[in-house]
């Protein structure tokens, strides 16, 4: 039976990262931060938390690299790495806040930090993006780390499903029935805009 | 529109948002400084290991013969210290006493004969009334 080959447009750059190169390595952290820092910051609606946890993600991926034999791609591969690491520390973020009654979830769901759409709003519009941006921040808080790990992936990055479930380790179905009710749900909490 | 899509819509905006300006050359530098700190505080021995990793998982189905040996090796060896050590005078027992849940003993020591060599062995007499005891 012929060997699946996986058109990978990085394999060069990890091959060389693996051999030691680590300009190769720097290379693919240019390219993938900015993918891997959204798919993050839309998880956890936290800057601190997204730049801690990006920094352990490469590091992590760097010390693993040679393990890496090419059966995903490498986008793939990392993608893995983050999606794991984000929803284990979601659930330690999670117990902490059930531990402490000081902290409840300051700072997570209003982070609105990172919009730059207000540079070209009026001030009326302005008020409106930040309501809405608060509103969407609630609603993705709202969901299920599971599902909000799809509407992530799906609704904001635009990943395939068939990507998806890769990534995560589950069947397109799955895939398909978690957006689904995602969906349901968020429709709930955006009433006034639709 | 469905409400399904303009949820989707909705959502899909927060895709505009990013982070500051230069935020990911600084995030570069910080990644290879980090790195660098790393390498640093990481001890010999843990760099030695990581390397006999990587060495082994590339080293293809030989590593099972190799693994074998090296695991027969280290058996062989605890064996040949644990063989090797001096064995311990056992503990005396005589003070010991059994715990409350143990009970009695079935047989308790025997008393301690006296011997009289001109007469051959004898009892004392409390002990030879506690020895027709037990055979009662």
């Amino acid at each position: 039976m012929a060997k699946e080959t996986i058109n990978d447009p990085d394999l060069e750059w990890v091959q060389r990262a693996q051999e030691g190169d680590t300009r190769a390595f720097d290379e693919l952290v240019v390219k993938f931060s900015p993918r891997l820092y959204a798919m993050v910051y839309h998880m956890t609606s936290n800057r601190d938390d997204t730049h801690d946890l990006l920094q352990d993600i490469f590091a992590k991926a760097y010390r693993s690299l040679k393990r890496f034999r090419g059966k995903s791609t490498f986008y793939t591969w990392i993608y893995s790495i983050a999606t794991n690491m984000t929803l284990n520390f979601l659930k330690k973020r999670k117990r902490r806040a059930a531990q402490s009654l000081d902290d409840v979830d300051s700072g997570i769901q209003n982070d609105d930090a990172m919009v730059d759409l207000r540079h070209v709003a009026n001030p009326r519009q302005q008020s409106g993006i930040h309501e809405l941006q608060k509103k969407l921040n609630e609603t993705l808080q709202s969901l299920s780390e599971d599902h909000r790990a799809v509407v992530t992936m799906f609704d904001i990055q635009g990943l395939p499903h068939a990507q998806i479930s890769k990534i995560l380790g589950i069947s397109e179905g799955t895939v398909r029935s978690r957006l689904y009710y995602a969906h349901q749900q968020m429709q709930a909490h955006l009433t006034d805009y639709l | 529109m469905t409400p399904e899509e303009k949820v989707q819509k909705l959502i899909a905006l927060k895709r505009y948002e990013q982070p500051p300006e230069g935020y990911f050359d600084d995030f570069l530098s910080e990644f290879q400084q980090r790195q660098r700190e790393e390498l640093l505080q990481r001890s010999a021995i843990s760099l030695g290991w990581e390397r006999f990793l990587t060495w082994f998982s590339e080293v293809g189905w030989s590593k099972w013969i190799l693994g074998g040996g090296l695991a027969y090796a280290a058996l062989m060896l605890v064996f040949v210290i644990v063989k090797g050590k001096p064995v311990a005078p056992a503990p005396p027992e005589a003070g010991l006493q059994p715990a409350s849940y143990q009970g009695a003993p079935m047989h308790s020591a025997r008393p301690l004969r006296v011997v009289d060599f001109e007469n051959g062995t004898r009892y004392r007499k409390a002990d030879m009334r506690q020895e027709q005891r037990r055979e009662f």
